[in-house]
Parts: C-alpha cells; structure tokens; sequence
C-alpha cells in the first residue's frame, strides 16, 4: 500500500512538472520578435493621440491621476 | 494495476525523449565547424553575426562591420552575416541598399540561433585564425566599435606574432 502511495506520488509529481515545464518555451524568441518590433505595436505608439485623449478624460471627469500627469482634478484647463 | 502503471510511465518517458533530444545545443566551436570547410573559414579571422532587418542595432552594425570587412578583408578577416528575418524579402530589401561586401546567410526558421540559445540580437561570435571561439558580443552600441576592433586587430596580428 505504502510502495503505491510512494507512486503515485511519484507519477504526480512527474506529470506536474511536465505540465509546469510546458509554459517555459511560451516566451518569444528574440529572433521572433518582427512584428513586436514595429513602431505600431509599441504600448505608447502614438504618444500625441494619448496626450489628447488623456486631456479630454481629464477636462471631462475634472478627474486626474494615474495618467502620468499631475493636476488638481479642478477640470479648468 | 501498479504494473499498468509503470508500464504507462514509460511510454510517456519513451515518447518524451525524441522531443527532448530534437533540438541539441550547439557549440560556438559547432557553429564554427559547420562553416568551415564550405566558407574557407582556414587561417582566417571570422565573425559571425546574427542579425534581422527589423532590428534597428543590427541596421547600425552594418557600417561598422562593412567598415572592417573593406580595412581587413584582405589580411584574411572574413564576416559571416546569418539572417533571421521571417520575411526574407524583407532582409534582401535591406541588403540591396546596404550592399555588405561579405556572405549573408538565412536562418529563417531560427534553427540556428535557437540551437545557439541567443539571448538578443544582433549576436557575434568572433573566432582566432586557428578556429578557436574567443568572443561572443551581443547587441551594438557605437561605443561597442573601439572594442570590437582592437578585438578584431589583435586576432589579425596574432598570425605575425607566430
């Protein structure tokens, strides 16, 4: 009983490591990085549209913060 | 049912070994070899780079690579550019206007460099005139220049010494 305890533990054990090991060649290859290379896919690809839609969100909600900016919240400019 | 059990946990090991043994690690020295005999590498100093069109560092390298290639090329220094754009198109566009004076070679699927496990791009291996691996560079920045080429000028001077 002991000796099938032990094996299954052992089973288990393998198989989770397998299962764990399987997300370790998820990342992208530096070699495979074309397309993540492209200006357009950069998280800040187009910082002026940012600024403006950041601007309109401030001036509306007469909220900031969190946005990179800093400002009363008073909504006035 | 312990026995079937065993017996299932080879199977699963049996048909897990191919996958593991499918793509080996190689070398610089195994790159070097691969090369040697089809590109002449004999007696020369050789620098090996892994490059992409899409990789602007790997864009400012070519200057300074077609720069060593033209002072030293005749005192036997030989530059072996591996690409590993997808879209090969994309690299020959690059090259038609660069136009280096040494081999370029296609790496599309990144057989090569995930044999080589390289961790950034543009990667070089520079190797003396006797084949042996004495540097691995990676990525380029201007200043990497004066090191790479007292690197390159003491390699070519080390037959001279002999």
């Amino acid at each position: 009983m002991k000796i099938r305890k032990i094996f299954f533990l052992i089973t288990g054990l393998v198989f989770a490591l397998n299962i764990f090991s399987g997300c370790a060649p998820m990342g992208v290859q530096v070699w495979e990085r074309d397309i993540l290379a492209k200006p357009s896919m950069q998280l800040d690809a187009t910082t002026n549209d940012r600024a403006i839609d950041e601007h309109i969100y401030f001036s509306k909600e007469a909220s900031s913060g969190g946005g990179g900016f800093g400002g009363g919240g008073c909504g006035c400019n | 049912m312990l026995k079937s059990h065993f017996l299932a946990l080879l199977v699963y090991f049996a048909l897990a070994l191919p996958v593991a043994a499918k793509d080996k690690p190689k070398s610089p020295e195994l790159l070097y070899a691969e090369f040697a005999d089809s590109l002449g590498l004999e007696n020369k100093v050789v620098y090996i780079d892994f490059w992409a069109s899409w990789c602007p560092p790997c864009r400012q390298s070519f200057p300074f690579m077609k720069e060593l290639s033209r002072k030293y090329g005749s005192e036997g220094f030989l530059i072996i550019a591996i690409n590993l754009d997808k879209d090969q198109a994309a690299a020959r566009s690059f090259l038609a206007e660069s136009e280096p004076p040494f081999p370029v070679l296609y790496d599309s699927a990144g057989t090569i460099a995930k044999q080589l496990s390289l961790e950034a791009i543009p990667s070089s291996f520079i190797y003396g005139r006797d084949g042996t691996f004495r540097e691995k560079h990676e990525g380029f920045q201007p200043e990497d220049t004066l090191k790479l080429r007292s690197l390159v000028e003491s390699l070519i001077k080390e037959r001279e010494i002999k």
